[in-house]
């Protein structure tokens, strides 16, 4: 977007606004290098222009006859005394603030080449010491009084202030732009209209022109055209003599010999009247306009919080490189040559763990306590993924209760894991050759189903356990199975086996009923990853045993001295541990290396 | 084994050989095992919803007579007029009405799970920990104790975020907490690499567990 540069604040405005927008600083100033508008020129010679009137050409051929030739208005570099002549007419700030005008040839008015011929006459007259001999500009009749009484207040010589000056100055600026930006439409410039007289050489003075202005002759304009009223209650707060004001043109001791009316309007404007004095209203001490250092502090740390939270950082972009590509497969077909190998082997099993766990002894001893023939509820709660884990884990435990006769209740909060029960119990009868009693089709084992309501239903257990699951899983009333009937909550369970993968959903169970448990055994097989966040409800007492992966598995073995399935991945488990372990540490001990030796090298070239 | 078997435990080990072509990187047999297993899974807890939850729960209690005038309130009507509710919720006027079961199932959940997390963690931890100091046990284990409960208290102590601000100077916690979860951080540490050799640990587990069950099947087949 194309627009003006305020020079105050350096902040971009549109590209026709006065003033800037962020801090009121005129834009008028700008320097010629921002193109001005097509609007604000007359083209008299472009066929694609609008045509100007005739009447207004007839008045720029008279113009340029009678004006003597006006050397070209560049702005004298070596003479200080006309600058600072001219600064005090036209208000130097005030001056540059003027709307740009085109100039007769219909070429865009810069700050610099904007002067117009009587303006360079007021310039020869002040060169030369002298009234200028040209007349003032055929304009409207309203911009040549007023510069007519800058020169009549320079002849004679009385003190005038700047303000008094420049307003003028800045009216007659203002009626040669109106008459640049003639309206086509209006009434006065159609054809056969009659076009007002100038008025040359018009001699009245700053008294009769005040006279004019206070009995409506003359319509008193601002200083700056365009300037609003915001920045003029801005001006009268810092205490600013207000530059509009109807009566500014008088001065001390000629208040005398205006009329009463005048003076009774006057009188409640503070400041324009000879003894009254401006009120000046400091600015109030807030704490929004001097917060302490504390909150200052708080401030910036907001706002840089701010700005923090508003960057955008995109996540880095990783891209492997081909030697990383080789370097993976080649550490996948290691292992899986490895594992494939002693797998096939069928070694014995070496390194077994010979340490077991506090809660492998637990486990085993609170299984041993369970009476023959007992009601265990057996809770699903693990993901097919991880199934080969689990039931490993598990199968030897399932094994020592089905030796004791055990009744087995399957529930599941997991929807998906239903059919995880027939590979379960598949998997129990495939490593336990010698189980006594086939468990598969028989009344020994019931899939009671899926147990929707999450923790609500986990509750519902332990009031109404055949209530929570009206239906079985082949939707018979679960009132009608004959190992329920004396099962009426969970408390009438002999032992919960809790089977799943996940932390959350052990310490789920663990959290909904365990307190309310009472005579049941409550166990657990996990995976190898949730070991860590269950094992603290071991040593707190609230499970009585727990299997976690294939560790505790191969150490429940041991326990029972009767090789199981963990027994027998055992050894392909240990190796490809141990080959990990190996590949991690070299990895480690290459990349640190590899670091050193990249530091060195690049500290050598630097 | 039988012929079924034989093509089950071939299918498992194709779908086993598409998962383990992810080492090569995302490829079209890779996604098509997702693909077959998402299916495969939302269909199968989409039958077991409707049979599970929605006729044992909905219909059985109507159709089978198990609704008495006592009970048809809380067994049946109620959760009929709140499942009815919900389906209000993609409406626009009348969404605030499918809000009402959501909102009693948001106030149940949160309502199971603050008081299970009191009375099933951290009120029977706390005392746990506290009984390690217990005079009867103080002289069992006493190291282990020690480190147990210094692990406990930094760990805890690391998740203190109160802070005092002060002009020009950098936003601390006070200087014994900030030691106290410097060593906290270090179990943090621990915990969280013990977590991760778990994680390591089960899936060398489950590859180790394909595999044998792989030769398994080719082994059966030799024979």
């Amino acid at each position: 977007m194309s627009g003006i540069t305020c020079t105050q604040c350096q902040r971009e405005n549109p590209e026709d606004a006065l003033f800037c927008r962020f801090c009121n600083e005129p834009l008028g100033s700008q320097p010629s290098e921002q193109p001005l508008p097509d609007e604000t020129t007359v083209d008299t010679a472009g066929s694609d222009q609008e045509p100007i009137p005739d009447w207004l050409a007839a008045i720029r051929d008279r113009k340029q006859k009678e004006s003597p030739p006006v050397p070209n208005a560049e702005p004298a570099k070596d003479d200080s005394t006309l600058e600072t002549v001219l600064s005090s007419l036209g208000g130097g700030k005030q001056k540059n603030n003027m709307l740009p005008i085109s100039n007769e040839e219909g070429q865009p008015a810069t700050s610099d080449a904007r002067q117009a011929e009587w303006l360079s006459n007021i310039r020869s007259k002040i060169s030369d010491g002298k009234p200028p001999d040209g007349e003032m500009p055929a304009v409207g009749g309203e911009a040549g009084q007023t510069l007519q009484q800058a020169d009549e207040v320079e002849e004679i010589g009385e003190p005038v202030s700047a303000s008094n000056i420049n307003q003028p100055a800045a009216e007659a600026e203002d009626a040669l732009d109106g008459l640049a930006n003639t309206d086509k439409d209006d009434p006065m410039l159609q054809e056969g209209a009659t076009i007002p007289e100038c008025q040359p050489g018009l001699e009245v003075t700053i008294d009769e022109t005040a006279e004019k202005i206070d009995s409506g002759q003359i319509e008193p304009k601002s200083g700056f055209p365009g300037k609003d009223a915001e920045s003029r209650s801005d001006s009268e707060e810092t205490g600013e003599m207000p530059v509009d004001l109807p009566g500014r043109h008088l001065r001390a001791g000629e208040q005398q010999s205006q009329s009463p009316e005048l003076v009774d309007a006057l009188e409640d404007i503070p400041g324009i009247l000879p003894g009254q004095e401006i009120k000046y209203h400091p600015p109030r001490q807030t704490t929004a306009q001097s917060p302490s250092d504390s909150t200052t502090a708080r401030i910036s740390m907001f706002e840089t919080t701010l700005l923090a939270e508003k960057e955008e950082h995109g996540s880095p972009l990783y891209k492997r490189s081909r030697s990383s590509f080789i370097v993976r497969w080649v550490i996948a077909a290691l292992l899986l040559g490895l594992i494939s190998l002693v797998q096939l082997s069928n070694a014995a099993p070496s390194r077994l763990p010979q340490s077991i766990p506090v809660e492998i002894v637990d486990f085993y001893t609170s299984i041993s306590g369970v009476r023959a023939g007992a009601n265990v509820l057996l809770i699903l709660d693990y993901e097919p993924a991880y199934a080969g884990e689990v039931e490993t884990a598990a199968s030897a435990g399932i094994r020592l209760l089905a030796d004791k006769q055990a009744s087995f209740f399957t529930v599941s909060t997991s929807a998906h894991n239903l059919f995880l029960a027939d590979k379960l119990l598949t998997a129990v009868n495939a490593t336990g050759t010698d189980l006594e009693v086939p468990f598969l089709g028989t009344d020994r084992f019931t899939v009671l189903g899926y147990l929707p309501g999450g923790q609500s239903g986990m509750q519902g257990l332990l009031r109404d356990f055949k209530g929570s699951l009206p239906l079985g899983l082949n939707l018979s009333r679960t009132t009608d199975i004959p190992g329920l009937s004396t099962i009426h909550n969970l408390n009438s369970f002999d032992g919960i086996l809790i089977l799943t993968d996940n932390p959350d959903t052990a310490r789920t169970w663990v959290e909904q009923i365990q307190p309310l448990l009472t005579s049941p055994q409550l166990w657990m097989v996990v995976s190898s990853q949730a070991v860590p966040l269950v094992r603290p409800y071991i040593r707190s007492g609230q499970i009585d045993g727990l299997i976690g992966g294939m560790y505790g598995a191969a150490s429940f073995e041991q326990v029972l001295r009767e090789p199981g399935p963990a027994t027998q991945l055992w050894n392909g488990y240990y190796y490809a541990l141990v080959f990990s372990l190996f590949i991690m540490a070299t990895a480690g001990i290459l990349n640190y290396l590899g670091f050193s030796i990249l530091k060195t090298h690049r500290g050598e070239s630097s | 084994m039988n012929p079924i078997d034989l093509v089950w435990a071939a299918l498992g080990f194709v779908l086993s050989l598409l998962v383990f072509s992810y080492l090569i990187g995302d490829n079209p047999l890779f996604r098509l095992a997702v693909s077959l297993f998402t299916g495969v899974t939302a269909g199968y807890v989409a039958d077991i919803l409707l049979f599970q939850a929605i006729y044992p729960r909905l219909i059985y209690p109507l159709l089978g007579g198990t609704v008495t005038t006592s009970n048809a309130i809380t067994h049946v009507i109620t959760p009929l007029i709140l499942s009815g509710l919900l389906f209000f919720l993609p409406t626009r006027k009348l969404a605030f009405l499918g809000r009402i079961p959501l909102a009693l199932l948001l106030g149940a959940a949160g309502a199971f799970t603050i008081s299970g997390a009191v009375l099933g963690t951290i009120l029977p931890q706390a005392h746990a920990t506290i009984e390690l100091f217990a005079p009867g046990q103080m002289k069992e284990n006493l190291p282990e104790n020690l480190v147990i409960a210094a692990g406990t208290i930094t760990t805890l102590m690391y998740f203190y975020f109160g802070a005092r601000f002060e002009i020009g100077k950098p936003i601390r916690r006070p200087g014994w907490i900030e030691a106290l979860a410097w060593m906290g951080r270090i179990f943090l540490f621990i915990t969280l690499g013990a977590i991760f050799a778990g994680v390591y640990t089960t899936s060398v587990t489950a590859l180790v567990e394909r595999i044998n069950a792989f030769w398994n099947i080719v082994t059966t087949l030799i024979r």
